[in-house]
Parts: structure tokens; C-alpha cells; sequence
């Protein structure tokens, strides 16, 4: 029997969580398996009822983004394109408009193929969850491999001033593309212009984004230049996981990959 | 667990304004509640992905897809739709979106209008949110949107306006028809939902090519909510679906075959939708799989499992002139290609399907149909119903582009409505309409073209094969068109072509948006480029330099009354407006390519010679002043049939255009009888029509499964020899049809297709208005006293010049004539040959468009993207009659040219469709579309149309891909040899021979 709640706390959707129920936000992904899945016994979740999860704040420590923000409240808001531009640039290469404003960052998370993914794992994110246990949180690579395993209420970013970010996605039409391969980046530097920090995912190409340590670490204790630069896409385009089933293939893939990192890593130096 | 057994919720909000509580399944969606709940059609659904936007809502102020967000999600909220926008928006955008409005109809933003009601929400929703935005803001703000008719511009242009509350003024009045298509009337064949009515549902086959074993149906029968579950045995007539215009080879259902994945094995019909989903997993079909033909070349080998009855080849056509050896053996060039056009989905916006129900003893079918008469024959044969019990309805479709000229569902609403005896509501889902469905006819071409060292061309070899699917269907017609085509716009003394439709186990070809005309251009326009880069000759020059000097059927254009064409002259202005336009090469994006790439066309609209085409209108006015003008023909989407009204609005001098009606009696009539004198035709004349239908189709089937075995010089031979025979058929036939059914709408043929809605339809309604002038000035002449010349129409009636206070309004006159006044008018093709009895050719189309595109494209060798910088089109319209109207079909074409050049690929493998859904089945979007694409239209005055008018639906979409692949050729070095080019492609097999280093 399909059964709709739309629990009004935090401890309601745990509870309804514990009972088997299954999370609904903005439904963009959620809503079309449901449709196409005859027979489905599940109690759904709408989480839109619970404000403290729709908020998008800061404090000294961290940038806090709440589970059911929305992408168009992400790419929008003047905080994210400020201190997280690579987040901001994820949320708005997602879909088109309508998909924008129903999809969430929650949600985003619960697909990890989408283009937020690899955006939150550059800026090294942490989710925090609620279980039955209370409040946990986890770094975004730990989550991702890990899965959701409760409610999740918050992303939250660490403040870094000196950080620079950027996204960069690669899909063939330019709205509700599917991404063929996208890449996101961050890097701070020192006074002397060396990278003292380096973080690059690529997303689209497997079912959850992929950390490039590799090029990372081409990347990280020098200084910027043409050949480093490539030196880091082919390090990375050679590490890159690429194995979804359908075409294009994992060589184009690749190359893809190679030029997102060239893209970012130019946008960041220029930023 | 059942969904039917879903638990119902109490779902409350405000939608228009108006608090409306409902009770709903967790899992129905917001665009059911509206659309089929709450009877909002202005609630559309195209994707079911959230990707197109036709269902999109306001939701709290938010542009929101419907389709993919429960009802029950919305429940507190605010819904407004786009009926509900003017009342529902602050009073201070309301001007602004009623500037939109009029913006919209005024530069006839929508052809076929299905995206209408979700382009005004997000438009609303723009207006709403910005003051002051740029036109790159608007762009976005419409990016949720396909429109797949018109290119956007009009579109944009119209919101660019209103956010500046300026209105536009369009080269008409008013257009009422696009007024309709933006409000929520039940317009189009998915709109009607009847409370009783089933849900039908197709179980499609699992395996491209299998043995059928067993079908055991016995299990769904007995589930609750299953009213009727439809095999091949229940067909109570003959077992045959399809378009029977060439041969019968196709079943409605499958029997102990399956040759695609298009072939239907079993139709449910349930209360619910969840039951027939249920009914269709319990049917247990046993298959034994064979591995699929899917390649025309590889269906030709002698060891090829033979797909059709015959073998695989299912018609062939040569066209030999002039000593092709000799002239190759003397040509100082010769250049030769393979060229491949993968294929495309229609992707019309509105989903493929209707209803039916039973009035009386008449089953009723309303669906999307260009071929209403085919559809009614077809219908009543596998029900073995006389052909009076079986009524099309499809005033209205949501895009077509050629998809419904072959059969489509139709048989399986009519078998369940006939089975059941209820209404049955049967709409496939976007996932069924592009991978179960007909696509466009993959060609493979193989090309060579001997030159001089000037340049001018002697000699061309053509090959080509129409990849069919697993059915015969309409291929013989685009084959033979290829055939015809095959050359291009140039004059070439020295010809040989052989064109043969093949049959494999892939999806069912389809004619689409050009009828063969895409595909052949290709192949010669790539050649073309090809030898220009060898001689190292401007491509526009050496077009300029070997157009076709003069129309191979003059003769026959002459009869129809217009002036005779000289092609070159018109192609030589269109490739010099489109080299002035492109101007100075543009400048290279950092470490991109750029390329130009030029394109000539000479493509067919309207029919060839030989075949009969008659249409025929009524037009009448009623005692209230109401005019309403009446034909058969449906409206395929290109809004053709208001264009038609407007051409009968300025003859008669009227300020509103008439009333277009789809005539319920044409389409049970295929005599004609009915709208020409009305009265019901006789049994006998009935008769006698469809015996001499019968007799052209066993004849013209026979005569292409005959011909299609022999080799290519016996057929030309056979041609030769045998041409005045089959032209002395030909023509008995249409002697009997045109003498002793004056006005035969001959089922035979397709009723709207081939660009010639405004060119017979046209002709036909303004004979009507010229007919009913004169009826009227004559009764006016009467009435007033005064004589017939000094009356004039206008001022709506007829006044004397000389003393315009003399006045007869029309009212009055259909008044005195018993409450209404009608006239009649037809058109026709004139009488001709199907083959030139000299060379066995084909005669062809009796009249081509002329065409030029050029284009500047940037691709990047790192990702393989290819940006159109910028676009230049000319065409030789003939007359514009409705500027926005051409201009729209004409940016339309060129979009959906470039998409199928770059975008869209079915992905098809081991004869299965990729593609699943609009998310990956990439038709444009409005950032997809360049900015800046200019567009020249001459007047040349030539065309068989009204004012020497041309019909030009199709022309832009064939030459718009090739001159993209030129462009893309010029870029890199490398030729394309197919569509769509893929960025993978690109990158992966185009750079590694440009020799540029690999980058990883």
C-alpha cells in the first residue's frame, strides 16, 4: 500500500525512516521510478513541511546548507556563488528551470551520478545526518561511499577565504543535458602563488564522482604553469573511473575529463 | 501489491484561485489532477521527465512540472496554470504578460501550439521576476521548454518585447487558431479523458527478430479490472495493420513472427492503468530469438535470412541517362563517398495516441492521423466492418512532421473498442513513441561524380539503400523520390542511379520532414564539397557553376498555369544572398576550429506526376454572418489550415477569417460526394471507387515486389520497355476516377503530407471564395439593381462602387438563400505520366523549392562541441502569403536540420532504440539554437500554389544538416559521412586523422 506523510520534525521523518518509509523532496528523480514501478509498498516522506531543513546560513566556522534547499535557492543565493562558486556553477548545469526549483540538494546527494556530487566533494563537504542515534556527520567522501543511512539535514562547508573553486560539466544539449562527464575543483595558494591545496572529482562518468588524487598531487607544492596544468589533466584522465554502460565511451570520456580539468583549473587561476 | 489498491488521500489546494479538494492515489500525479481530473488542458504532458515543460504549472509562484511532482505534494499550495495566470499574477506584470499574449499570437510563436500553455507560465513567471532582463536571461528562462515546431525565435522575440511592454505587430491581424492552442480547450486527440473510459495498453515485442512459440493469456484474462485481452486470434477480419498502400505484409498483432521491436503481440484494455500494466506482465509469450538484420548492405548478402515474404528487397527504382561509363572513363575528376543518414525520431510534443468509443453501430477513433481514409480502410478490413461504421476524428495534432502518414494505433483502438464496447483511451508513452515506434528512413549512399577540370560535372553514380524496418509500407515512395532526387540541384547529362528499399529488422521507416528529399541532398551536397576541396574550387562557386538550367517536367508546370522556372537563376540568388550574408570569416575561439560550410537544395513539395491529388472545400456563410470553410484535411501541426482561412479572409475581403472545420462526412466518404453536393454517395459509386483503389494497389504492389527482384540494368531496361504500359494504367485509372467521381478524394494517397497544405487546400478554398464571390455578386446584383461590375466586396457584403451606401451584408444574402450560402472548390495536380516513356524514368515532382544555407561553426578539438556561430538561409518561397507563418516554418526546419546533424541520435544497436526518454533524446532547447541566423526569402512567383505560391514545410530541415556537416568538414579536414555527428566522433575518429596530438 503506497502511503503519503508529510512529517512536520526532524524525529518524525527518523521515526517514519526506521519504519522503512522513503524520503520525498523535490521528486524530480524520485516521483518518475515510482511512476514507472507498478506496485510499490512504500510510505512516502515529504520532507517540505520542515523549515529549519530549507535554509541557507553561515557561521565563523562553516557554510550551512540545508537538505531541502533548492537548486535554484543554491546557484541563486550570494553566499554560495561567493564562498562556493564550484557548488553554485553544479547546481545551475542540473536540468532546466522547473527541474531547478523542485530538485534539492538532498536529493542530489541520494543520486550521487548528478552534477552536485563532484562539486561537494572538491569543496570537501560535510553531511550531517539524523539517526536514531541522534546527529552524526561524516566527510562527503565517507558518505558517498557509505550512502545515506539517515536523514540528511545539513551539507556544510569550512570557511576558507582563500579557497577558489569552480565546475565545469560537459553535456551535448544545453539545457536538461545529461552529463557526459564533469569536473570540479579547488585549490587555495600561498603568497608566492604555490598550490598548498588541491582538490579535483570528476562526476557523469560513474555512478558516483571520482576523486582525482592523482592530478592532485601534480598539482600540489608548484606553481601554475601551461605544462603543469596539462601535466595534471592527463594525470587525471588516466586515474578517472569511467564505466557507465551507455555511449559515449569510457575513451571520450576521458578526454573530457583531461579538458574539464584544463577549464577549471584556468578559471580558478584567473578568478 | 495492486496500485489500484493504493490507499486514497483527501488532497486539498488552490488552483486558479478556486479552493478545490479531491481524492487522489499517492502516486497520481499534479498534471493528472489537473489535466484529467480537474479537466485542465491547458495542463499538457510531453515527457513525463520534467525536460519539455508542456505540463508546466505555477506551484507557489515557481514554474513547477506537474509531471513529475504527486498531487499530494501540492496539497496547501497555490497552483495556477496558464489559463489562470492573467487573474493570478500583482497587477503589475499583468500588462506585461497580456502584452506577452499578443505578442505570441501576432508573430505566430506556435505552430502546432502543444508547448503553448508551459512557454506562457515560464513566461509569466520571467516577466514576474525580472525588470529589466537580457536576452540572454529570456533564453534561460525558456530553456525548460521544447518547442519542436518553430525555432524559438518568434518566441523569444515576443518575450524580448513584452519585457519591455512592447506589442508586435505580425503580418496578420489575428490568429485565432493560436489563441486556441494557448488556452485549455480539448484540442488535440491525448486531451479527452471520459470517466468510463478503459485504459488500453500494447504489449510490445521482447526481441528484434524471434520465432513467436506460444502465447498464453489465459493468466491476464483472469485479473480483476482486465476487460479485454487481444491477440491475433481475435482479430475478426484480416490480420493486417500497418499502411496497406503497396502490400499487405504487416499484422496488426503478431501471430508467429516478430521482425522488430515496433511489432505488437497483445493489446489489454483495463479499468485502470495500473491493471493493464499488470494484465501485460502476466501474458506469457515464448519466443526463440534469432540475431537481427540490421544493416541494409549486410540484408542484400545472398545468405541473409529473408525478412519479407519475397526477400528483403522491397522496391527498386533506376534512373539511367545519358552514357554514364563512357563519361566517367573521360571526366578529368572523379570523387566518390559513402554517406549515411542514421535516422531520427518525429518527437512530436503531444504523445502518439487518442480515443474510441462506439456511436450507435460507428466506432469513432479520435487520434492523430495525416491519412484519416487509409486509417478508416485499414480499420474496417481487420474488423470486417462495412467502411461507413469507422470514423477518424483529428481536428488537431501536436506535431506530426510525417509520423502519422504510416499507421499507428489506430487498429489497436479500434479492435479494443470493437471488443469492449466501451471507450478505451490508449496514449503510449514517451519511452514507447521512440523506442516502438517509425523513424525517418536510414539511408546508406554509396556516391561518385565525375568532373572537368573546370569544374563542371559530367557525370554521377548514385547507390543507395532506404533502410525499410521489417514492412514495406510507404518505402517505395521515398525510394522513388530518392531516386528522383538523387542529383541534387545540379544539371548532370550522364546519370545512373538504382535506389532500393531494404528491409531489416530495425524500427519501421517513416517518411519525415522532406520524404526522402534529407537524405538524398546529403549524399550529393557532401560529394559536392568533397570535389570542390580537390579541385580547389569555392563550394559556392562550384555549385554556382552546374545548377540544373531548366525543370525537367516544364511541361507539366506549364499546364498547371505558372510561369516555368528556371532553377539556376533562383539558386544562383539564394547561394549569393547566403556568401553576401556570411560575409568575413569570423574569428576562432581560443584553440577551436573554425569551418563554413554552404548547402544547395532543390527539393520536391506537393505530389509527382502521374499521381491523382484532389482536394476539395466548402466554403459557407450562415444568416448570422458566420463563415466557416469545410475539407477533410486535418491540421498535421503547421497551423496550414489557418493559413488557408486567411487566404479566404482577403479574397472575400473578410475581416475575420472563416472557421476552419474538419468535415466529419469527408472522412466517412471517400467519394467526395458527401461535401460536394451533399448527399450520401451510393452503395454502387462506393463500390466502383474502391474496386478501381483496390485494383491500383494489387497492381502498383505486384509491380514493385516484381520489379524489386530484378537487377538494376534489367529494371532499367524493363523501365524502358514497359513505362508506356504502366502510364497507359496509370492513367485509365485516373480517367475513371476523375470522369465518374468528380470530386474523389482518393484514399489512395496520403491527405496531407508533402508540404501541400497550402497548395491544394489553398487553391481548392479560394476557388471556393471566388465561387461563392460570384454567387453572392450575382444575387447582390439582383437585390441592388444594380450591374454585377460595379459591386465590390467589403464592409462585410457587397456594395456598389458607385454608391457604397448600397449594401448587402452577406448575412442577408445567406438569409434570402434559405439560411446559408455555400460554394465549392477543388484543386488538382494535372493529369500526367508516371514515367518518361523514352527513358523509363520517372517523371517526378512536378515542382521543387530552391534553397541555399551557409553557416560559420567553431568546434572545439578538445571536447568535440560544435557551435554555430552564425547562419545564413535563403529561399525561393514562390509568395509569401503569411510572413511570420513561412518564417516560423522556416527557422523551425533549420533547427530541427541542425539538431539532426548534431544532437539527435536514437542510438540504435542490435535493432533496438537507445534513446528512452526526451532526457536523452536531445531535441533542441532555446540556448541550443544560435542567436543569429538570417533568414532571406525571395519571391520568385513560380510555384503550382495560390499566387505562385511554394510549399515550403519541409525544405529548411533537409538542407540545414548538410550545410552544419559541410561546415564541420571545412573545420577539420575530415569529411562527416554520416548523421548525426557525435562530439565523440569528433574527437576520438575525426582529430586522430587532422594528425593533431592526443591529448591523454
Amino acid at each position: 500500500m503506497m502511503k503519503y506523510f508529510r512529517p512536520s520534525t526532524v524525529d518524525d521523518v527518523v521515526a517514519g525512516l526506521a519504519r522503512g518509509g522513503v524520503l520525498l523532496a523535490g521528486g524530480t528523480a524520485l516521483v518518475p521510478v515510482l511512476l514507472s514501478k507498478a506496485g510499490t509498498d512504500t510510505s512516502l516522506l515529504d520532507l517540505q513541511k520542515i523549515a529549519s531543513l530549507n535554509k541557507i546560513s553561515s557561521d565563523s566556522q562553516f557554510v550551512r546548507l540545508g537538505a531541502t534547499v533548492s537548486l535554484t535557492a543554491l546557484h541563486s543565493s550570494s553566499l554560495v556563488s561567493s564562498e562556493l562558486p564550484a557548488l553554485a556553477e553544479a547546481a545551475a548545469a542540473v536540468g532546466n528551470p522547473q527541474v531547478r526549483n523542485a530538485g534539492t540538494l538532498g536529493g542530489n546527494l541520494a543520486t550521487p551520478h548528478t552534477d552536485l556530487p563532484p562539486a561537494l566533494v572538491a569543496l570537501d563537504a560535510e553531511v550531517v545526518q539524523a539517526g536514531p542515534g541522534g546527529e552524526f556527520s561524516q566527510p562527503i567522501e565517507q558518505f558517498l561511499k557509505s550512502g545515506a543511512t539517515g536523514l540528511i539535514t545539513e551539507v556544510r562547508v569550512t570557511r576558507h577565504p582563500q579557497r577558489r573553486s569552480r565546475f565545469v560539466k560537459y553535456a551535448w544539449r544545453a539545457s536538461s543535458g545529461i552529463t557526459i562527464a564533469s569536473v570540479a575543483g579547488a585549490i587555495s595558494l600561498d603568497g608566492n602563488g604555490t598550490i598548498i591545496e588541491a582538490r579535483l572529482a570528476a562526476g557523469g562518468i560513474s555512478t558516483k564522482p571520482c576523486r582525482l588524487s592523482g592530478a592532485e598531487k601534480v598539482l600540489l607544492g608548484q606553481k601554475w604553469g601551461e605544462a603543469l596544468l596539462q601535466q595534471a589533466a592527463r594525470a587525471g584522465a588516466e586515474e578517472a573511473v569511467a564505466d557507465v554502460a551507455h555511449p559515449p565511451g569510457e575513451q571520450y570520456r576521458r578526454y573530457l575529463v583531461a579538458s574539464g580539468i584544463v577549464q577549471v583549473l584556468k578559471d580558478m587561476i584567473k578568478a | 501489491m495492486n496500485l489500484a489498491e493504493n490507499s486514497t488521500t483527501q488532497v486539498s489546494f488552490q488552483v486558479n484561485g478556486k479552493e478545490i479538494s479531491l481524492s487522489v492515489s499517492p502516486l497520481t500525479t499534479l498534471q493528472q489532477a489537473l489535466h484529467r481530473d480537474l479537466g485542465l488542458r491547458d495542463v499538457r504532458y510531453g515527457c513525463g521527465e520534467g525536460v519539455c515543460g508542456a505540463c508546466l504549472v505555477l506551484l507557489d509562484g515557481k514554474p513547477t512540472a506537474s509531471c513529475i511532482k504527486l498531487a499530494v505534494q501540492a496539497g496547501g499550495s497555490q497552483v495556477v496554470t496558464a489559463t489562470g495566470l492573467e487573474t493570478a499574477l500583482p497587477e503589475a506584470v499583468r500588462d506585461r504578460f497580456r502584452c506577452l499574449r499578443s505578442n505570441l499570437e501576432a508573430s505566430a510563436a506556435f505552430q502546432c501550439g502543444y508547448c503553448a500553455c508551459g512557454v506562457l507560465v515560464a513566461g509569466a513567471h520571467f516577466l514576474g521576476e525580472n525588470e529589466k532582463p537580457s536576452a540572454e536571461e529570456a533564453l534561460q528562462a525558456l530553456s525548460g521548454n521544447i518547442c519542436r515546431c518553430t525555432g524559438y525565435r518568434q518566441m523569444m522575440e515576443s518575450v524580448t518585447a513584452a519585457t519591455e511592454g512592447r506589442q508586435t505587430v505580425g503580418s496578420l491581424a489575428a490568429r485565432p487558431d493560436i489563441v486556441e492552442k494557448m488556452g485549455a480547450d480539448e484540442g488535440y486527440p491525448t486531451d479527452r479523458h471520459s470517466g468510463e473510459a478503459l485504459v488500453g495498453r500494447v504489449l510490445w515485442s521482447e526481441y528484434p527478430s524471434a520465432s513467436i512459440l506460444e502465447i498464453d493469456v489465459t493468466g491476464a484474462r483472469s485479473l480483476p479490472g482486465v476487460v479485454a485481452v487481444v491477440t491475433f486470434k481475435d482479430v475478426p477480419g484480416k490480420n493486417v495493420g500497418g499502411t496497406m498502400t503497396f502490400a499487405e505484409d504487416q499484422p496488426l498483432l503478431a501471430s508467429d513472427q516478430v521482425r522488430s521491436m515496433a511489432d505488437a503481440v497483445a493489446l489489454v484494455a483495463a479499468t485502470s492503468d495500473s491493471a493493464a500494466l499488470d494484465a501485460l506482465q502476466k501474458i506469457r509469450v515464448r519466443y526463440s530469438p534469432r540475431p537481427p538484420v540490421v544493416d541494409p548492405a549486410a540484408a542484400l548478402a545472398p545468405d541473409a535470412p529473408s525478412i519479407g515474404a519475397h526477400g528483403n528487397v522491397v522496391s527498386q527504382f533506376t534512373e539511367e541517362n545519358g552514357d554514364v561509363d563512357s563519361a566517367f572513363a573521360v571526366a578529368d575528376l572523379t570523387v566518390e563517398g559513402a554517406y549515411h543518414c542514421r535516422g531520427n525520431d518525429h518527437a512530436c510534443m503531444e504523445l502518439e495516441g487518442g480515443s474510441g468509443w462506439m456511436e450507435g453501430d460507428t466506432i469513432v477513433l479520435e487520434l492523430q492521423s495525416q491519412n484519416p481514409y487509409a486509417a478508416v480502410k485499414a480499420a474496417a478490413r481487420q474488423l470486417a466492418i462495412p467502411e461507413d461504421r469507422v470514423r477518424i476524428v483529428s481536428s488537431r495534432m501536436g506535431g506530426s512532421f510525417g509520423k502519422y502518414l504510416v499507421a499507428g494505433v489506430e487498429g489497436f483502438l479500434a479492435m479494443l473498442v470493437y471488443v469492449t464496447k466501451k471507450p478505451v483511451r490508449l496514449v503510449l508513452s514517451r519511452e514507447e513513441c521512440l523506442t516502438r515506434r517509425v523513424k525517418r528512413h536510414g539511408t546508406m549512399a554509396q556516391y561518385r561524380l565525375g568532373l572537368k577540370r573546370d569544374g563542371s560535372f559530367t557525370a554521377l553514380e548514385a547507390r543507395i539503400l532506404a533502410d525499410a524496418g521489417p514492412y514495406v509500407s510507404l518505402t517505395p515512395v521515398v525510394a522513388s523520390l530518392l531516386t528522383t532526387e538523387a542529383a541534387g540541384a545540379y544539371e548532370i547529362a550522364n546519370v545512373r542511379v538504382d535506389c532500393k528499399g531494404v528491409l531489416t529488422n530495425n524500427l519501421p521507416g517513416a517518411p519525415m520532414r522532406g520524404f526522402g528529399s534529407q537524405q538524398a541532398n546529403f549524399g550529393i551536397e557532401c560529394l559536392v564539397d568533397k570535389a570542390a576541396r580537390a579541385l580547389k574550387m569555392d563550394p559556392a562557386e562550384l555549385r554556382r557553376k552546374n545548377y540544373r538550367k531548366r525543370l525537367e517536367n516544364r511541361a507539366e508546370q506549364e499546364k498547371s498555369g505558372s510561369p516555368p522556372a528556371a532553377p539556376n537563376v533562383w539558386l544562383a540568388k539564394t547561394i549569393d544572398l547566403v556568401t553576401e550574408g556570411l560575409g568575413a570569416r569570423p574569428a576562432s575561439p581560443e584553440g577551436w576550429r573554425v569551418g563554413r560550410g554552404v548547402a544547395s537544395s532543390q527539393a520536391k513539395y506537393g505530389y509527382p506526376s502521374g499521381m491523382v491529388d484532389r482536394f476539395v472545400a466548402r466554403l459557407q456563410v450562415d444568416g448570422s454572418g458566420q463563415f466557416v470553410l469545410e475539407s477533410d484535411i486535418p491540421d498535421a501541426g503547421s497551423g496550414s489550415t489557418h493559413g488557408v482561412c486567411q487566404l479566404v479572409a482577403r479574397t472575400l475581403k473578410l475581416n475575420q477569417p472563416p472557421r476552419y472545420v474538419l468535415s466529419q462526412d469527408c472522412v466517412s466518404d471517400p467519394s467526395g460526394t458527401l461535401i460536394s453536393r451533399g448527399r450520401r454517395p451510393s452503395r454502387l459509386a462506393g463500390f466502383v471507387f474502391h474496386g478501381i483503389e483496390r485494383v491500383q494497389t494489387i497492381y502498383s504492389g505486384r509491380l514493385h515486389s516484381i520489379t524489386s527482384r530484378f537487377a538494376p540494368h534489367t529494371l532499367a531496361r524493363f523501365m524502358r520497355w514497359s513505362g508506356f504500359s504502366i502510364n497507359i494504367f496509370n492513367r485509365l485509372m485516373n480517367w475513371l476516377k476523375a470522369s465518374f467521381f468528380p470530386y474523389s478524394i482518393d484514399s489512395f494517397n496520403p491527405r496531407i503530407s508533402g508540404s501541400r497544405g497550402m497548395l491544394m487546400l489553398g487553391r481548392a478554398a479560394q476557388q471556393a471564395a471566388d465561387n461563392l464571390s460570384k454567387l453572392a455578386v450575382n444575387m447582390a446584383a439582383k437585390q441592388l439593381g444594380a450591374s454585377a461590375d460595379s459591386l465590390e466586396l467589403g464592409n462585410g457584403g457587397i456594395y456598389d462602387r458607385t454608391n457604397p451606401s448600397r449594401r448587402i451584408a452577406w448575412a442577408a444574402l445567406a438569409l434570402q438563400n434559405g439560411g446559408k450560402l455555400s460554394a465549392v472548390g477543388e484543386s488538382h495536380l494535372p493529369q500526367g505520366s508516371l514515367f518518361q516513356s523514352s527513358t523509363g524514368n520517372q517523371v517526378g515532382p512536378v515542382d521543387f523549392v530552391y534553397a541555399s544555407h551557409g553557416c560559420d561553426v567553431a568546434v572545439d578539438p578538445a571536447t568535440g562541441r560544435v557551435k554555430v556561430l552564425h547562419y545564413v538561409a535563403c529561399h525561393d518561397v514562390g509568395r509569401v502569403l503569411d510572413a511570420d507563418a513561412v518564417r516560423g516554418q522556416l527557422l523551425g526546419g533549420i533547427t530541427m536540420g541542425m539538431a539532426q546533424a548534431l544532437l539527435e541520435d536514437l542510438g540504435m544497436r542490435e535493432g533496438k532504440v537507445g534513446a528512452v526518454g526526451l532526457h536523452d533524446y536531445l531535441v533542441p532547447s532555446s540556448l541550443d539554437v544560435p542567436g543569429n541566423i538570417d533568414l532571406h526569402m525571395i519571391e520568385s512567383g513560380t510555384g503550382i500554389g495560390p499566387d505562385g505560391a511554394k510549399g515550403i514545410g519541409e525544405i529548411a530541415a533537409v538542407v540545414a544538416p548538410i550545410a552544419i556537416a559541410n561546415a564541420v568538414y571545412d573545420a577539420l579536414g575530415v569529411q562527416p559521412t554520416a548523421i548525426p555527428i557525435t562530439p565523440e566522433q569528433i574527437v576520438c575518429e575525426f582529430m586522430s586523422r587532422t594528425g593533431a596530438p592526443a591529448l591523454v
